[in-house]
């Protein structure tokens, strides 16, 4: 265990460099400064050009099927391709994209989508009711359920009904109020055409398919009949780089014109004003420490809130993630517009170890297993070690590689981390805190909190939904097993020219794969 | 024996070479089948849940018994039909050989600048030894035997394309589907800092052999027959000295075929290296497979073309004294 107060930060070491590019979501977070006045807006978009973009954490895993992705690659190819019916925006509201309307029944148990009108698949064919119809049979069919299964789960595939070429009607099988904000992404809830094969990939995307090796390139083209606002350059290059230092160097050759989500070790190395400038997010991606409250000492609600008092969040964001981060009080979803930013917890020593003794932990030593997933997730993992030496519990740090974490063991850990890009907050819940939700690696979960989201996805009303969706928060902050110290943000470089994106709220890089708005100066 | 002893050295290496690669084969199946974690695990990530674990791994057909995969495997690989990527279905001979084709380019653009100036210099050095000459160029070497690779091509980087110069490009894209040869251009750095590594090793190897050569009886006899300088060095001198060299050119060419992960991690470059690594990390078992066995099959017959060369170098060493060795 280290008793480094300043983790060490420097340089780029072996293991980032080798480190594997598997683990869902955001892949690198995080970085620096410099004028953010540079991505004011007031200039006419330059149409043309071809935009090149390195990501990092190359694979022969990358895929264009937008229904399996898994690497931060994959949600930026997926967003250039593909779009679902309702869409998150940069700043994670939520709005209509293929649907022109989707509405429930009085008590949300069946759903109405209406599609809007003209709108084209990259191969010429219409868009109808009957491919959306496919592609959520896609996702759910319980021989390869995908990605999104889980949380269509409440669709009653088997009763879905074509009312007409643009509408399609879909029962739940239990009243679902919050059918469109689960499926808002192109990631996972893209809507593909009938018989869709990712190996001819075909969507309704502002960018249509060119060439792919995984791993390697992509090359989308723009899509001329796309039925919205045509997107600004002509190509979308992407790259995959499996090493930090050949994407910057491939950066400040200009043999590329982005960095997407840079380490921080690289973003210290760009300066104001020179031929790089960082877009630095909004805080979206959260990187939760995770007890298992199944399992001592995290079983005894006493332990589980004073570690979460043993954390001086503000300190941890300086050290670990370099300021990159806003504070975050042990609840997520940061931005659902029903967010209860009331809720909020600090550093308290002295209530930390009284009711540590309570609970008949004083001298606790425990193991945080950690890995260098996410920007910053090792040094967040040893300064915790350190805060808590401040009260008298011992933490040792274990840190795995990522394909130990997210093994055999991923969910086993007593004490780790994990992270999450921003979703809405029940669908949230959906994935990651419920008993028997895919990524639930606090084991959280009783008949009270089941019920309570139970009765919240089927409260149509918006304001009597948003008071249960304050009692779940509540139970979150005073007794869950997740520790959210902050929200972190993403930093991306950028050559001098790329102009047009946005200081997404997302998580997602590239002010949320901004391919629509970025352009060419 | 009717049979000329080169001929027979020759049949028996090929065979031994032969029973080598079968050998590579089991070892290369039974190790990718001891790699911890699986395929189906490692395609899912995150996303792995019991039953799409189950799902992956029937359609992989990874619970048949170990020796109907393996039988299965080895008959593609002699029907040249390597199967497809565990991870992406893609052809692995549609991964693996593009890849191929990078290396071998690397590899002969580096041998055909590095060997002969290594070799040259060497000679050069052995026979000034001693001198302002010989110390320079060994002084060059021995700093450049110091540095690791890729610290070789940073600083080549640095200085010719992102800090100091922009000559080149710093990362070696190659879009899919094309030759690195379309734009020759990103060659260059990748080819400099090989050729930078190789260098040191193939250099003091022929400065070694040359000077141990030059002490010996037959060209002090030689010089005093009144045998000239050049035709001394090159005909008398050099080819007895390569015997030796020709052992480190085959070493330098198997490190170039599959060793040079790190040069091509550095630049980014398309190789088999990478290729290996990348698979690796997402336990691409079939793709994995085919690179390691390519690999052994270059170093085999590398070894083999050298003993050959050496021994056709020095007709004093018979057969006989080759299989004793």
């Amino acid at each position: 265990m280290s008793n480094d107060q300043n983790p060490p930060l420097i340089g780029i070491s072996r293991r980032d460099v080798l480190r594997g590019g598997l683990i869902g979501g955001a892949g690198l977070a995080l970085g620096a400064s410099s004028g953010l006045s540079a991505f004011a807006q007031s200039v006419v978009p330059k149409p043309g050009g071809n935009l090149r973009v390195a990501f990092l954490g190359a694979t022969p895993a990358e895929t264009l099927d937008p229904h399996s992705g898994v690497v931060q690659v994959d949600f930026a190819r997926a967003l250039a391709l593909y779009e679902p019916l309702v869409e998150m925006q940069p700043d994670a509201s939520i709005k209509n994209a293929l649907a022109e309307s989707i509405e429930p029944n009085a008590d949300a148990t069946e759903w109405t989508i209406r599609l809007r009108k003209g709108v084209k698949f990259h191969d010429g064919k219409p868009l109808t009711a009957r491919d959306v119809a496919y592609s959520f049979q896609r996702i759910t069919n319980p021989k390869a359920p995908l990605s999104g299964a889980i949380t269509l789960a409440p669709l009653d595939i088997d009763n879905m009904q074509v009312v007409d070429d643009l509408t399609l009607r879909l029962p739940m099988k239990v009243p679902f109020a919050v059918f469109p904000e689960c499926i808002c992404s192109a990631v996972y809830y893209a809507i593909v055409p009938e018989g869709f094969d990712p190996a001819n990939p075909v969507g309704t995307g502002p960018f249509k398919f060119q060439s792919f090796t995984p791993g390697q390139q992509s090359i989308c083209v723009r899509f001329d009949d796309y039925y919205g606002d045509a997107p600004h350059i002509d190509t979308l290059t992407i790259s995959s780089f499996a090493s930090d230092v050949a994407a910057f160097n491939a950066l400040q050759s200009q043999q590329v014109d982005a960095l997407a989500a840079a380490p921080l070790s690289l973003i210290r190395q760009v300066g104001t004003g020179g031929a790089i400038k960082a877009l630095v997010s909004e805080p979206g991606m959260w990187t939760p420490f995770t007890m298992r409250v199944d399992q001592p000492p995290f079983d005894k609600p006493e332990v589980r809130k004073a570690f979460r008092l043993l954390v001086d969040r503000q300190q941890m964001i300086d050290i670990a993630l370099s300021g990159y981060g806003e504070v975050g009080n042990d609840v997520f979803s940061r931005w659902d517009p029903f967010y209860d930013t009331s809720l909020q917890r600090s550093q308290d020593l002295d209530q930390a170890k009284f009711l540590l003794k309570k609970a008949g932990e004083e001298n606790l030593a425990v193991e945080l297993v950690t890995s260098d997933f996410a920007n910053g997730v090792p040094q967040m993992a040893q300064v915790f070690a350190r805060q808590a030496r401040d009260a008298g519990v011992t933490v040792s740090v274990r840190q795995v590689t990522p394909d130990v974490f997210y093994g055999d063991q991923y969910k086993q850990w007593t004490f780790a981390q994990d992270f999450w890009l921003h979703f809405p907050y029940l669908p949230q819940i959906a994935e990651c805190h419920l008993p028997g939700a895919t990524f639930n690696p606090t084991h959280w979960g009783n008949d009270q909190y089941t019920n309570l989201y139970n009765q919240a996805v089927g409260t149509v009303d918006p304001g009597l939904r948003k008071e249960i969706v304050h009692d779940l928060m509540k139970i979150d902050f005073e007794d869950g097993g997740y520790i959210i110290p902050s929200f972190n943000k993403i930093v991306d470089l950028l050559a001098s020219n790329v102009e047009g994106l946005n200081q997404a709220r997302t998580g997602y890089a590239m002010g949320h794969f901004g391919w629509k708005s970025v352009w060419l100066s | 024996m009717a049979q000329h002893p080169l001929l027979s050295f020759a049949a028996r290496r090929v065979f031994l070479g032969v029973l080598t690669l079968f050998a590579v084969c089991v070892v290369v199946f039974l190790a990718t089948q001891v790699l911890p974690g699986d395929a189906a695990r490692a395609v899912l990530g995150r996303n792995a849940t019991p039953e799409l674990l189950a799902e992956i791994r029937a359609e992989l057909r990874l619970d048949d018994p170990l020796l109907v995969q393996f039988w299965s495997w080895l008959s593609g690989i002699l029907t040249g039909d390597p199967g497809h990527s565990l991870v992406n279905g893609t052809a692995v001979s549609d991964i693996v050989y593009p890849r191929v084709l990078n290396s071998a380019m690397l590899l002969a653009l580096t041998s055909v600048i590095s060997f002969p100036l290594s070799i040259t210099l060497g000679v050069v050095a052995a026979l000034y030894s001693g001198r302002f000459v010989d110390t320079g160029i060994s002084t060059i070497a021995l700093a450049l035997a110091a540095l690791p690779e890729f610290v070789v091509g940073i600083i080549l980087i640095l200085l010719l394309s992102t800090s100091v110069f922009h000559f080149f490009p710093a990362v070696s894209l190659v879009p899919p589907g094309t030759s690195v040869l379309q734009n020759p251009i990103i060659l260059v750095l990748p080819v400099l800092t090989l050729s930078l590594v190789c260098f040191p090793y193939l250099y003091r190897m022929t400065r070694a052999s040359v000077i141990e050569v030059l002490g010996s009886e037959y060209v002090e006899m030689a010089r005093l027959k009144g045998v000239g300088t050049l035709r001394l060095t090159f005909v008398h001198v050099l080819l007895n000295a390569l015997a030796p060299v020709v052992q480190v050119v085959a070493l330098t060419l198997a490190y170039l075929a599959g060793g040079v992960v790190l040069v091509e991690f550095v630049f980014g470059y398309p190789g088999v290296g990478q290729g290996l690594l990348e698979a690796i990390m997402v336990r691409d078992v079939p793709v994995i497979q085919l690179i390691v066995l390519l690999l052994a099959a270059v170093y085999v017959l590398l070894n083999l073309l050298a003993d050959l060369i050496a021994m056709l170098l020095n007709p004093r060493m018979t057969a006989r004294q080759w299989q004793s060795n």
